[in-house]
């Protein structure tokens, strides 16, 4: 695997602790728990974020996507019986929720200018925080660009994989289809990029 | 050994390492004889690598602080409950008690809080029906059938419905005394189901105390309306 993605028996041990946290914070949330509600909103808050960022393209889009998925994580933790892990379970709602609020801002945005500038950060005072170069700033839209024009599967399974650090395996979990789908959609996305990156990654 | 055909499908799962030790052997057999599959392994690399870097941009605390609030008001059941723009899913909700807020009528029109109207798969109630009653749906659980009998579930299904919302209609009395008000045909929807392979059965409450619920309807993706008939006064 690539890019920090997980390795062998310490980083398999560090996820089942993982797990078995959120297990222990999911029934003190069934009990109407405030604070575990508070530690497993900040445990993966950052990563719903970066799914929804990434199928989205804009920040404020992708925060009101994490807002809704943990409404929808409130509204049927009751029922959740732990068959998928609870960061799985949260994954799937996120990129659902995310492809189901694209759906819906295409249709509210009449025109693709619209949608271009939601690309740009609308917090001066958070961009202003970002330090970054010019450089950066220009690859990232050019990603951005670049995968607002995968199809919607292929973009999910290579965010999924690719950008969050899944394995196949949790992919085929997330998205509900087998691992030979996962590698066709992975491979398929990231052709896609490259030739829409040409420019950019030579 | 293996042809171009044979490796492709794999050539993004070599890249990224995520092959069984027999298949990238297979793989790296291939492309070590093969220009253009090694370039498209290295043309999945390099666009990794770039992906790798790639960053959202972060997240000011305050406003990581205001969603934080939200969802502790949703959770202490404080604030008006949000009509979300995206939709519970039954693969996204396990099995699932879903929970969609009191609809105003304005919301029956439009189940989006600020969006257009997506299509129904069933027929809005006339204009002439007494005043839109407000549905809670409490509960929509969708049994998963076996896809193979998935057609004979759905003919069964849809035959079902029929009946039941006849024979519903049938049995609906007006109230002994006052002017009777009509059945009403309220939308609650769209609630997506799982998919177009699923059999769904919906089971719907709710607790408007001037209705009754006679049958839910929908189709396999979706409960799209109820059918409630005015309560006898005692409730």
């Amino acid at each position: 695997m690539v890019g920090g993605r997980r390795q062998g028996d310490a980083a398999d041990e560090a996820a089942q602790r993982e797990a078995r946290r959120d297990a222990e914070l999911v029934e003190r949330l069934k009990k109407g728990d405030a604070k575990a509600l508070d530690e497993l909103f900040r445990h993966h808050r950052e990563a719903a974020y970066g799914i929804a960022y990434r199928l989205l393209g804009s920040r404020d889009d992708a925060l009101d996507v994490v807002q809704e998925s943990f409404i929808h994580v409130l509204r049927g933790i009751q029922a959740f019986r732990g068959q998928s892990s609870f960061r799985t379970w949260l994954y799937r709602i996120v990129t659902h929720a995310a492809l189901d609020y694209r759906r819906w801002r295409a249709l509210r945005t009449a025109d693709s200018l619209d949608a271009e500038a939601a690309l740009e950060p609308a917090d001066p005072a958070a961009q202003r925080a970002v330090e970054e170069g010019a450089a950066d700033r220009d690859l990232r839209a050019a990603i951005d660009k670049a995968l607002a024009n995968v199809s919607e599967k292929n973009r999910a399974a290579l965010v999924l994989f690719a950008i969050e650090g899944l394995s196949y395996k949790e992919v085929a979990d997330v998205l509900g289809i087998s691992i030979g789908t996962v590698m066709s959609r992975i491979f398929n996305a990231r052709q896609r990029l490259r030739e829409l990156l040409a420019s950019e990654i030579g | 050994m293996a042809t171009c055909d044979d490796v492709r499908p794999l050539l993004g799962a070599f890249a990224d390492k995520a092959l069984s030790p027999l298949e990238a052997e297979a793989v790296a057999a291939h492309i070590e004889q093969c220009g253009r599959c090694r370039q498209t392994v290295r043309d999945q690399q390099r666009v990794q690598h770039v992906l790798d870097s790639f960053q959202p941009p972060p997240v000011p605390e305050h406003r990581w602080e205001q969603v934080g609030k939200r969802l502790r008001a949703e959770l202490e059941g404080r604030g008006e409950r949000t009509v979300l723009k995206t939709r519970p899913r039954i693969e996204t909700l396990e099995p699932t008690p879903v929970s969609t807020p009191s609809l105003r009528p304005e919301e029956m029109a439009t189940p989006f809080a600020r969006g257009p109207e997506p299509p129904r798969s069933l027929p809005r109630a006339p204009s002439t029906t007494v005043r839109p009653p407000s549905v809670t749906v409490l509960r929509v659980h969708a049994a998963r059938g076996r896809e193979a009998f998935g057609w004979v579930a759905h003919v069964v299904g849809a035959v079902a419905a029929s009946i039941i919302i006849a024979l519903g209609i049938l049995s609906v009395t007006p109230p002994p005394a006052g002017p009777a008000a009509p059945p009403a045909m309220a939308t609650v929807g769209p609630i997506a189901l799982a998919g177009p392979q699923d059999v769904s059965i919906l089971e719907v409450e709710m607790t408007d105390p001037g209705y009754n619920l006679v049958v839910a309807a929908g189709d396999a993706n979706e409960v799209a309306a109820v059918l409630v008939v005015p309560s006898r006064g005692d409730g």
